[in-house]
């Protein structure tokens, strides 16, 4: 079979079971890449914080969430099934939460690590709070930084979700994983190549949400020191 | 309104930034700090407001030790200029200057009202600056902001860090200027940093000379200047007093003091008398020392002959182009060689006259730069004739 008869029958595939492959895709994206990298969001930004405020903190977190990522993926899913979360979507978003954690941790405690202390200072001078501060002068310089820690943690939670049909997920990855079972090529490209393109395509939007979301005056500044 | 009372900051690592400073500071004073690098004039100034502990002593404001009071609360009442400006740069102009009315929950008209006035005082129109953010700003107009910040919220006190530390010579300079009209109508206690003994003379009302974290001398700008303590303040003096290049030099430096004038309401023949004395073509016509115009030996001719008694203001021109003694003297220079005047008349805020730039004031600058000979605007203030 030539790999063009492949891309055909790829295409036909996809297009006879469209509903079906949408309703991978929709799982792909909603329960295994949105779901768990916002939970990573509402944990990682705060514990991120935490660790710039209190900074023993620093090093116990980091250490923790660098053995996670040192753990293969497919491990880490796999870890949880005998831990009560059976087979299905339940450990592979588990893992997948826990592997968003830590560039979005990482990108949260440098980007306020990073602004500058003499606006710091200045913060505190006039009379801010610690909290205030936090709000009105930290954070908002950190928003891009931070930003750019969740492009990569989706970007790389696209890829991983694929590996969620192993343990018995959904997900695009099925198609691969089947493909792979009975050999037919085809179907390993009905799986893959959607999740490529969503991959490129979150990468670029969320390239734009990290712009939009940079304050217009941090936007200037920078534009005016390049 | 503040005090020190044998305060001593030692930094972990060994250095004794500030030893034993005892300081009142009443209020109403503009009081500069000066020094040399590391001196300790920073931790001096951020002591006041707590960024900085002090290793021991105690410190007042407004009677009350430092050490107890409510350290947020204190700071919102004192404006601070930080060394760097440290405008907010994701903040517009407006928000930056309105930080600690909002943080003292001023409402949101009365901010608006605030920010604009005080855009106005500094001569940027609110509607142009309002909305910008500081990377569109040059950095003479961020410090502006900068000092703004500093008054919006109408501080007791207020402690400058080298507010103008960063600017170009002529920046620094014209801010200078305006800041020292500003701090006049704004009588504030203001505790000012800077190493520019310039700035010290021309801003202060005492001025402290610290060298290795101890008081120097703590004087008058006229005590130093006269009287300094010892090698060290007159090093730092001899320094200040010198002009380095002719861009330093301001209006009052050059003028002559005694430009040659006639009362309004004396005579055309008069007038003529006095040119042909002083050998000018020009009279500046003055009545109770205010200026009125200018009278030249071209418009005298056509009425003399009718009328010797004609009083002068009657044939004078409105004042021609005036400057104030304390503007750059490059101000007045431009309307010398570009616009063409033969003289400039030098004037108070009230329009009293004070002096006369010409041409040839301009020449001494010039003949005294390519000398050399560095001895400042002393000699050139003579050079005025030719009016
Ligand atoms: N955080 C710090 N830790 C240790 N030493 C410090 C610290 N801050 C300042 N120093 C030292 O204390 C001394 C006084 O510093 P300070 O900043 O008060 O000087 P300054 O007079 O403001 O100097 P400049 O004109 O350069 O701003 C210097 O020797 C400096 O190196
Ligand atoms: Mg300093």
């Amino acid at each position: 079979m030539t790999v063009f008869a492949t891309w055909l029958k790829m295409w036909s595939y996809l297009t006879t079971n469209l509903p079906e492959v949408v309703r991978a895709l929709e799982e792909h994206v909603l329960l295994l890449v949105v779901f768990p990298v916002a939970m990573a969001v509402v944990v990682a930004v705060p514990l991120g914080i935490a660790a710039t405020r209190w900074s023993w903190l620093e090093k116990p977190i980091m250490a923790v969430i660098n053995i996670i990522q040192t753990i293969p993926s497919l491990a880490l899913m796999a870890l949880f099934i005998p831990l009560g979360l059976g087979i299905g979507n339940k450990p592979a978003i588990v893992a997948l939460f826990l592997y968003s954690l830590l560039p979005i941790l990482r990108n949260t405690y440098t980007g306020i690590k990073g602004v500058d202390a003499d606006l710091k200072e200045a913060a505190t001078g006039m009379g801010m709070t610690e909290f205030e501060r936090l709000l009105r002068v930290e954070l908002p310089l950190a928003v891009p930084v931070i930003m750019a820690g969740v492009r990569t943690a989706t970007v790389i939670a696209i890829g991983t979700a694929t590996l969620a049909a192993m343990v018995g997920g959904g997900g695009l990855g099925r198609y691969i994983y089947r493909g792979l079972q009975l050999m037919r090529d085809y179907l390993i490209l009905v799986g893959a190549v959607p999740a490529a393109a969503l991959a490129l395509v979150a990468d670029f939007v969320l390239g734009h949400v990290e712009y939009w979301v940079t304050p217009e005056g941090l936007r200037l500044s920078r534009e005016k020191s390049e | 309104m503040v005090t020190f009372e044998h305060v001593t900051k030692k930094y972990k690592g060994g250095t004794e930034a500030v030893r034993d400073l005892n300081l009142t500071i009443e209020k109403g004073q503009f009081v500069v700090l000066i020094g040399p690098s590391g001196c300790g004039k920073t931790t001096t100034l951020k002591m006041v407001n707590r960024l900085i502990e002090p290793t021991s002593g105690e410190i007042y404001f407004q009677g009350q030790k430092t050490s107890a009071l409510n350290l947020v609360e204190m700071r919102r009442n004192i404006g601070y200029v930080i060394q760097n400006i440290g405008l907010l740069p994701h903040l517009t102009v407006a928000a930056n200057i309105a930080l600690v009315p909002e943080l003292k929950g001023w409402p949101r008209k009365k901010r608006e009202e605030r920010v604009d006035e005080l855009l106005s005082m500094v001569g940027m129109e609110p509607s142009i600056y309002r909305n910008r953010y500081p990377a569109q700003l040059s950095g003479g107009q961020q410090q502006r902001i900068g000092v703004l910040r500093a008054l919006a919220a109408d501080p007791e006190l207020i402690l400058m860090d080298e507010p103008f530390g960063a600017l170009d010579p002529l920046t620094r300079e014209q801010l200078q200027l305006e800041f020292k009209r500003l701090k006049e109508r704004l009588k504030k206690t203001i505790i000012f940093v800077t190493h520019d003994m310039n700035e010290a003379l021309l801003l202060g009302d005492r001025i402290i000379v610290m060298k290795d974290g101890v008081v120097v001398q703590d004087d008058t700008p006229e005590g130093i200047l006269r009287h300094p303590a010892n090698e060290f303040v007159a090093s730092f003096v001899g320094r200040a007093a010198k002009p380095q290049a002719a861009s330093d030099l301001l209006v009052r430096d050059v003028m002559n003091p005694a430009p040659i004038t006639i009362e309004a309401k004396r005579g055309l023949g008069e007038a003529l008398k006095r040119m042909q004395k002083y050998k000018v073509d020009s009279l500046l016509v003055v009545s109770d020392g205010v200026l009125r115009g200018l009278v030249q030996a071209r418009d005298l001719y056509p009425h003399l002959i009718r009328d010797e008694r004609l009083p002068v203001e009657e044939v004078a021109t409105p004042p021609p182009v005036t400057v104030t003694a304390d503007m750059p003297l490059s101000q007045a220079a431009v309307h010398l060689t570009a616009h063409g005047h033969n003289l400039v008349a030098v004037v108070s805020p009230e329009g009293r006259l004070e002096g006369v730039v010409t041409r040839a004031s301009l020449v001494g600058v010039l003949v005294d730069s390519l000398n050399t000979s560095g001895d400042g605007g002393a000699q050139l203030s003579a050079g005025g004739g030719g009016q």
